[in-house]
């Protein structure tokens, strides 16, 4: 008796195994009993069975024949069941909601507001620990500060000569700090945020200007009091570039 | 499918598939029984290598013309039975009908040569 298809389902695993094995025994069967009827005609036993396989012809071709076609078969047979099975959960799932339409529209906001959820969360983590910066090479950018008595402090322009000139670790060291102004005379005045920063503070990012240059002379002339020169971005919340160029000039 | 003839003493291309499910009209048997029909009923002409027919069974098996089931044989051993499924009884009507027409063919060509 061949299991039933539940119990076949459990012991899926098997499967391949069982197929095999049951060739295996198959085949025995037969070249036994042929041996057997040869043994009945008054032949010796070892003759007998050795007469058995040469009628049967070739043995291992036809045994790796037949398993693998039987391999073929089960799979396709495991494949309709998991079809059928699959079928059946979902027109099951199907029924099931819509007999309880409260606790489908339950089911349903609480997955719509799980993901939901999950997004946001997501974009954020994605926006401030996922998203390589949009820089050159953002892995191998690094920023470094001074402390003092373990708090963050700005360093000096000597401190910042030392570290250049002692550097081992990097390729290049541009410095960068935080400043802020007021804009007036242009309507209502405007509080402009934004960064002093060396020279070669571009190139070592790889950002280069959409108007006019971003390439210049290292900081080291800058502070000594040479030039400033003023890069703005293109935010669209302060108009375009040429809106914003105008407006710092005036 | 259209019989072609295989070389030396082999069987007719596909004509062992036919004798297998014609050997299977009547009832359900294993392999080794299917053997001895075939041997006793072509009068030892037919010599039907074991290793062909096997190969024809599970063959047969996969596309759904026989399915199987162990049982026990005559001498209380456990044995692999097959029997026909409709799709076989189908196939073995069709493909008779092609083999008899073949062989009237070919004994109409032969004759008037």
């Amino acid at each position: 008796m061949p299991p039933r298809t539940d119990i076949r389902r459990v012991f899926r695993l098997g499967l391949f195994r069982r197929a095999a094995a049951a060739v295996d025994e198959e085949f025995a069967f037969h070249l036994d009993m042929r041996a057997s009827e040869l043994v009945a005609q008054g032949w010796e036993a070892d003759a007998a069975r050795a007469e058995a396989r040469r009628q049967f012809g070739n043995v291992d071709e036809a045994r790796t024949f037949c398993k693998r076609t039987d391999e073929r078969r089960e799979r396709q047979t495991m494949r309709t069941e998991l079809l059928d099975g699959l079928t059946q959960d979902v027109s099951f799932a199907i029924r099931t909601l819509r007999r309880a339409p409260a606790f489908t529209l339950v089911a349903a906001l609480t997955l719509a507001i799980g993901i939901g959820a999950n997004t946001a969360i997501f974009s954020v983590v994605r926006g401030i620990l996922l998203r390589p910066l949009p820089f050159a090479d953002p892995s191998r950018l690094v920023m470094v500060r001074s402390t003092y008595r373990g708090e963050p402090s700005t360093s000096s322009p000597a401190n910042v000569a030392d570290y250049r000139a002692q550097n081992r670790s990097f390729v290049s060291m541009a410095v960068l700090e935080g400043h802020s102004a007021v804009l007036t005379g242009s309507g209502d005045p405007d509080q402009l945020k934004g960064y002093s920063v060396g020279g070669d503070f571009f190139s070592i990012l790889g950002v280069r200007a959409i108007a006019g240059t971003t390439a210049f002379a290292p900081e080291d002339t800058a502070w000594k009091g040479a030039k400033s020169v003023l890069v703005t971005r293109n935010s669209g919340a302060r108009g375009s570039v040429a809106a914003q160029r105008s407006s710092v000039l005036r | 499918m259209a019989p072609s003839v295989k070389t030396g003493s082999d069987l007719i291309y596909g004509t062992l598939n036919v004798l297998v499910l014609k050997a299977l009209t009547w009832q359900p048997m294993h392999g080794y029984a299917i053997s001895n029909w075939l041997r006793e009923r072509s009068g030892g002409t037919l010599d039907v290598d074991d290793a062909a027919l096997y190969k024809s069974l599970h063959r047969l098996e996969e596309q759904g013309a026989i399915d199987s089931e162990w049982g026990v044989s005559d001498n209380n051993r456990r044995a692999k039975f097959y029997r026909l499924t409709p799709v076989g009884r189908k196939q073995l009507r069709d493909e008779r009908t092609a083999w008899m027409e073949f062989a009237v063919a070919v004994t109409r060509v032969l004759r008037t040569a």
